[in-house]
């Protein structure tokens, strides 16, 4: 018996990764474009989901699965729009792909095209975890402060977007759009920032467009897997 | 980043990497993990030495080595530690590509292999 140093080099979460790829080819395959929205609590990722519903009025099928601590007050709000499942995590900070899968399976997914997973409110836990979505999306809403990219890196180096909430109250509060544009663009050159407001609408038809336009670059690319 | 229910992925690793290669009594394990890879180190540590009396009988140390931020830039190569998060090359102001920092990698294992054990192909 010898005590030896054994290499090994392997990513802890490669299997993870790996699990997270296979699920992102498996919507890709299906049509289906996958957001995962992390935000600060409050930052009004469900009142954008209501928004959105608005402006698609039944145009674009969209299911929700929503990730909260307790409750299913998100998914009240949301289920006279669409196919919506709470996932409550009983305290973790974070949904993790095993929930995000068995949630999808008591969705209603006939004829969905975009699958919108509502991360868990927080901006650093969620930014690690890879639910296999195809699009990362940011919110910051203008009552949060104009200084949160640089104390949320990782939110937002991940990101693939930004999206900019309760901007009919920028006459109210000190935050510059621009200021907070630059503060994440040091973190994420060219991330795409969109201000909106859920309450008004303002912005919404912006942000509904650009992830159209998402999905019909993913439907080109996609490729049927067995 | 919820660092417990990343040691229990690790302990995980650990012991089908230990099943197998034929390892015996683990003594150590040598983890590598990046500036920017949401893990904090510390308390890491404090999760593992928690979590691990679950699993082994005996101690088993926990070596974590933080890997700097580092990226390349794509317009002039230049190499060099991301400072403060800001991802532009502090040469000539292009896109950066990151080529260390972000990960978690179990490197090796310090373990009893009992003589003429081979590893078993995976």
């Amino acid at each position: 018996m010898s005590i030896e140093t054994i290499p090994i080099q392997k990513d802890i979460q490669g299997k993870r990764q790996a699990d997270a790829e296979l699920w992102r080819r498996s919507l890709m395959a299906r049509g289906i474009l996958c957001v995962n929205i992390i935000s600060s609590p409050g930052a009004g990722k469900t009142s954008l989901l209501q928004a959105m519903a608005k402006h698609w009025s039944g145009r674009n099928r969209m299911a929700v699965l929503v990730g909260d601590i307790a409750t299913d007050r998100d998914a009240q709000r949301l289920a006279p729009w669409m196919p919506v499942k709470q996932l409550t995590t009983g305290g973790a900070c974070h949904l993790e792909l095993s929930l995000v899968q068995s949630g999808w399976e008591q969705l209603d997914s006939a004829g969905v095209e975009f699958l919108i997973i509502e991360n868990v409110g927080n901006l650093i836990c969620p930014a690690s975890h890879d639910l296999g979505e195809h699009l990362r999306l940011v919110v910051l809403s203008v009552t949060e402060g104009d200084d949160k990219p640089g104390k949320y890196p990782k939110a937002f180096r991940t990101s693939h977007a930004c999206v900019i909430n309760k901007v009919d109250l920028l006459p109210y509060v000190p935050f510059s759009v621009s200021a907070v544009t630059l503060d994440a663009h040091r973190i994420q050159p060219g991330l795409p920032v969109i201000p909106v407001s859920a309450l008004s609408g303002e912005g919404i038809s912006q942000w509904c467009d650009f992830l159209t336009e998402k999905r019909q670059q993913l439907l080109l690319t996609a490729e049927p897997i067995e | 980043m919820h660092e417990q229910s990343l040691v229990k992925t690790l302990i995980d690793q650990v012991q089908e990497e230990s099943r197998i290669r034929g390892l015996g009594r683990v003594h150590e394990v040598h983890l590598r993990v990046g500036e920017f890879s949401g893990i904090e180190p510390r308390l890491l540590e404090s999760a593992f030495a928690e979590m691990a009396p679950a699993y082994w009988d005996t101690l088993v140390q926990l070596s974590v080595e933080v890997m700097p931020l580092t990226a390349t830039c794509e317009t002039c190569h230049e190499v060099f530690h991301v400072e403060g998060f800001h991802f532009v090359c502090p040469r000539c102001g292009g896109n950066v590509q990151v080529i260390a920092g972000e990960e978690m990698q179990l490197v090796s294992l310090r373990a009893e292999r009992q003589a003429g054990c081979e590893e078993v192909s995976q």
